[in-house]
Parts: structure tokens; sequence; C-alpha cells
């Protein structure tokens, strides 16, 4: 005998594969909005700032290319001159290296002072073959005079050349990772602000796993399993809303920055305007958070099952309580309901797709003493389908728990029980024992 | 021309869990086959991979080039054979001679009204408690 089927997912695996992701996603986070930030943040923010700079003139003191040594950025010698320039020694060694910088020193004089400066671009090390270089320098000779561009809040910063350069693009790269980084983080994010895992009985009852800290099963086979607090998904909620505000913080006291000298210019209202749906994000898990924390303080159902597995056909006892809470409960509703769930693969993701095909309501009381604790008969079916766990589909039934406090967030509890085929003695089965007779 | 076969007994196609399935399986293979198999099998089909169990299988090793041969197989307790919007189960008898790749099947259904239960959307009222 052979079979393809194996375990179906158990809660553990779910809650592992989880962690997991959200550290991999925070360090993807933390590198690419690193090295965007390290890189490129300040020359884009330059490049569309620079547009509203004055324009000065200014006198080429010094031009030149001179090689870049491995290991160092010191040169070896006196750059070499460029048009009209002097004539140095190093021109015959300058060739020879790959690696070479432009230098470029010019003076300007602005609000009546006298600065110099040596910034071509925003990205000051200008670096590239001898021949780029070369040409960049062309266009600035020794002695000659130019224009270049002075930053009003900070005149000692100034550059020759502000247009937009290629290179600039490389931070779509980063910023890819860090976007990538961050979805993930507020996907899982939102998963955990969902309602709490199911927790899987019928994994426990067929030992394909073993009992949660919250699934107990006494020695008469009476099975109890609690609710989950939510406690530890609260603070992981509310450490991640943290984390992503103090991230925004700097976000935010940027554009707080562009806007403290007046309306300001087209890399002041771009940033304000990219930074909208991080503060909302922030806002969002800062709000999640205060929900799951309310949400803590919740009663906690505890359900009773007087068996591990409910046959078709056949019945067991179903008790609920919950402890001590914030409110009494003001209504509650308890379904068993039977899905079916396939996990399939598009576009590099597993998604699992699940659909209810029975309903059976259970209660349905707005009675606070009948909420608060009871119990009754569960009856089964016997004209539906057991519980079936393939690799990639499955047949599950669940037990779930809707209950509502009033100004408070509702209670969700999911227990998945294991419906077994109807037994010989159920009626199914004395019918099926009859047509086998029958049959033979 | 080769060709494999398999015959229910009474010509049944459907049947309760836990019964016995019956039937001849008869084969005529030119040339003659290394192996022929017969399995029984259930294959849960949904939106991606299928999943499936093969409870039994009855080989016959060596055969002569045509022949036949009466079978008799257990079925489980479960699964059941049921259509579901994302998820469908099936029954099958399976036979396959080697190493010619020949085959034959035959769909069966398993169930305790014998008829594939429909996962159709059911909601049931409350119970007064």
């Amino acid at each position: 005998m052979s079979s393809s089927i194996g375990p179906g997912p158990s809660l553990q695996d779910a809650e592992g594969g989880g962690c997991f992701s959200s550290l991999l996603f925070a360090m993807l986070l933390l590198a690419g909005g690193g090295v965007f930030w390290a890189f490129f943040l300040e020359p884009w923010r330059d490049v569309l700032d620079a547009l509203r700079w004055d324009v000065t003139p200014c006198q080429i003191l010094e031009s030149g290319v001179e090689p870049v040594r491995r290991g160092s950025a010191t040169p070896r010698g006196p750059a070499e001159g460029a048009r009209g320039a002097r004539p140095t020694p190093v021109a015959a060694t300058a060739a020879e290296s790959d690696t070479h910088r432009a230098v470029v020193r010019y003076r300007y004089v602005y609000d009546g002072v006298s600065r110099v400066s040596q910034r071509i671009w925003f990205i000051r090390s200008d670096t590239g073959s001898y021949a780029e270089m070369k040409q960049i320098v062309d266009r600035y000779p020794q002695g000659s005079t130019a224009e270049c561009f002075v930053n009003p809040r900070a005149p000692h910063y100034a550059v020759l050349e502000r247009e937009f350069r290629p290179v600039l693009l490389l931070a779509v790269f980063p910023l890819s990772i860090g976007v990538l980084g961050l979805a993930g983080l507020l996907s899982n994010v939102l998963r955990l602000l969902g309602p709490p895992p199911l927790q899987r009985l019928a994994a426990v009852a067929s030992a394909r796993t073993r009992p949660s800290r919250r699934i107990r099963i006494a020695a008469d086979g009476t099975v109890t399993c609690r609710a989950p607090s939510g406690a530890a998904r609260a603070v992981a909620v509310l450490v991640l809303a943290l984390l992503f505000n103090a991230l925004v913080s700097f976000l935010v006291s940027e554009v707080v920055d562009t806007w403290s000298d007046g309306v300001p210019g087209c890399y002041g209202w771009l940033l304000s305007v990219s930074s909208v749906p991080f503060v909302l994000a922030g806002v969002g898990l800062l709000s999640g958070a205060v929900y799951m924390i309310l949400r803590v303080f919740n009663p906690r159902p505890t359900l009773v099952l007087s068996s591990c597995s409910l046959p078709l056909g056949g019945s067991m006892r179903l008790g609920w309580r919950f402890s001590r809470g914030i409110a009494p409960i003001a209504r509650l509703r308890l379904v068993l309901e039977g899905r079916q769930e396939t996990t399939y693969a598009r576009g590099g993701r597993v998604l699992t797709d699940s659909e209810t095909f029975r309903t059976i309501r259970l209660v349905d009381t707005s009675d606070p003493r009948r909420a608060a604790q009871g119990q009754m008969e569960l009856r089964m079916p016997d004209d539906t389908v057991p519980t079936l766990h393939g690799q990639r589909n499955a047949i599950v039934w669940v037990l779930r728990l809707c209950a509502q406090v009033p100004r408070w967030p509702s209670i969700e509890h999911e227990l998945e029980i294991l419906v077994a085929p109807a037994s010989p003695a159920s009626p199914a089965g004395a019918e099926r024992t009859a047509q086998t007779v029958e049959a033979g | 021309m080769s060709q494999l076969r398999i015959a229910m007994a009474a010509d049944r196609e459907a049947f309760v869990p836990g019964e016995r399935v019956c039937g001849e399986l008869s084969w005529e293979l030119h040339p003659p086959p290394r192996v022929v198999e017969l399995s029984l099998r259930w294959r849960m089909q949904g939106k991606g991979a299928v999943d499936q169990q093969v409870l039994e299988t009855i080989s016959i090793v060596d055969p002569p080039p045509s022949g036949r041969r009466a079978f008799e197989l257990q079925l489980p307790q479960s699964p059941y054979s049921f259509n579901g919007r994302l998820v469908s189960l099936q029954w099958e008898l399976h036979a396959m001679a080697r190493p010619a790749g020949v085959e034959a099947q035959r769909r069966i259904v398993v169930s305790p009204s014998r008829r594939p239960i429909e996962l159709e959307t059911q909601d049931e009222p409350a119970e007064p408690v």
C-alpha cells in the first residue's frame, strides 16, 4: 500500500513560519531602508531641492583628473591639469590607473562671503574611467568662470551641476528591498490582527500532532480547549507598531523640516505626499495594537467536549464557559462548520481557499446567564462527509464560537474537531451493514 | 491490439464503505507484459495538486499474453466520494500493464447512500439551548 497523504498543517508550524518570515522581512526592511537612507536619500533630496537654489558665478581654481589607488582614496600626486591648466608629472601615471576622480576647485561669493567648494554634483566621489573624468573637467578649465548652485539655507554647500543623473535610479534596488520587507511585515501584522489561529483538535485526535498546552485530554476522553488570551500577539503587534512608528518619525521630522521655512519646494511636496501612506500605516498599526490589547481583557472561552472525535450520525456533549472578563457576554453564537480547503501555488505564492459547505447552528442566545456557561448535545448529521486531510486539499469541521461584549472587541475562537466516518452501530452504519449483507 | 479491461460484478459501480468490490480483470497484450497491476485508490482534486492514496494493489507477475483474473478488494470505512466547489473526491480501480504502459480505469462511488455527497452550502437553524 502506498500513499501520498501526509499530515496536515499544525498550529505550531504556522506560528513558527510566521515568526521566521517576520524576522526575514524586518531584515529586508532594515537592509533596503538603511542603504537607501545612507546613499540615496540625500542626493535625491538635493537634486529636487536644487531646482530652487541660487545661481551664483564662480571662478575655477583647479581642474584635473587624479587616479584613485586601490584601497585608498589618496591621490598619488597633484591632479592632471585640464585644458588650460599646467601640465603635471602625474599625467603619465594617471593613464595607467583604472579608476580616476575629477577634481575641480572653485570659489564663489554668496551673501558677501567668499567660499571654496570642490563639489561638482551631489554625490561627491565622482569616479570613473580616465576618459569620463577628463570629459567632466574639460567643461571647467582652470582660471575660467562658470556658474554654481548655492543652497540658500546652507551657503557653504554648492554644486556646479544640478541635473538628474541615471545613477540615482540605482536607488530602486534598495528601495524595492525595503518596500518588500515593509509589505511583508505589514501583511504579517494584519494576519496577527485577524481572528486567532484555528486550534486543531482533529490533528491531535488523529495522532498527527501532540496536544498543545491549550488542549487537554482527560483519561475519560473529555477534551478541554481554552482559547488563547492573545497577549503574545498583542505584544508582537505593539512592538512592531512602535518600531514602525519610530522609523516613520524620522520621515515626519524631515517633512516638518521642509515646511519650517514656509511652503516647501518640489522635494518638500514630494516628501510630504509620499509620507502620507507611511503615517497612515503607522496610525493603523497603533490602532490595531490598542484593539488587540483591549481584546486581551475579554472573557476567555473554554470549550469542553465529551470525546476526541464525533462520528457521522453520532453525538457528543459540548460545554462552554467563560473566564471573568471586562463585562458579561451580551450574545453568544456557536456553530459547527464544515469547510472544504484547497492549497495551491500562484505567482510564486502559496494560497489556501476555503469555503464553508455546511453550517450547523448550535447556540444563538442573548441571555447573559446562558451565554456565560452551558452545555448541549451536539448531534452530527449522517448525510455529509467526515474529516479528511490531504497534503493540498482537506475537509475540516470547525466549532466556531463568536461572543459579543458591549462596547468591546468581540471574542472569536475556533476549534477543529475530528468528524469520523459513521460507526456500524449508527443508523447510517446499520443501513450500510444491511446493504453489505444484501450485496454479499 | 493490446487491451486491458476491468469488469465489475453485476455491473455495480456504487458501494457503501467497508464493502468488498468484486469483478474481473481481463487482458490481451502483445507482447506479453512483465506485470499487470490492479489498484484500488482514491483521488482528491482541488485547485492545485491532487492528493491520492492507493489502498490495495493486486499484482499478476509474468502473465500469459491474454487472460482473466477475478478480484475482490476491501473498501475502507472512509473517505466518501464527494463533489464540492473547491474539492472533489473520486474512487477508482486502476489497472496497468508494465512495461508497455497500457492502462484502464473504472470509476466507482463509495458513500453510505451510494451516491457522491454534494457539498452544497447548507445552513441549519440553532437548536434551543
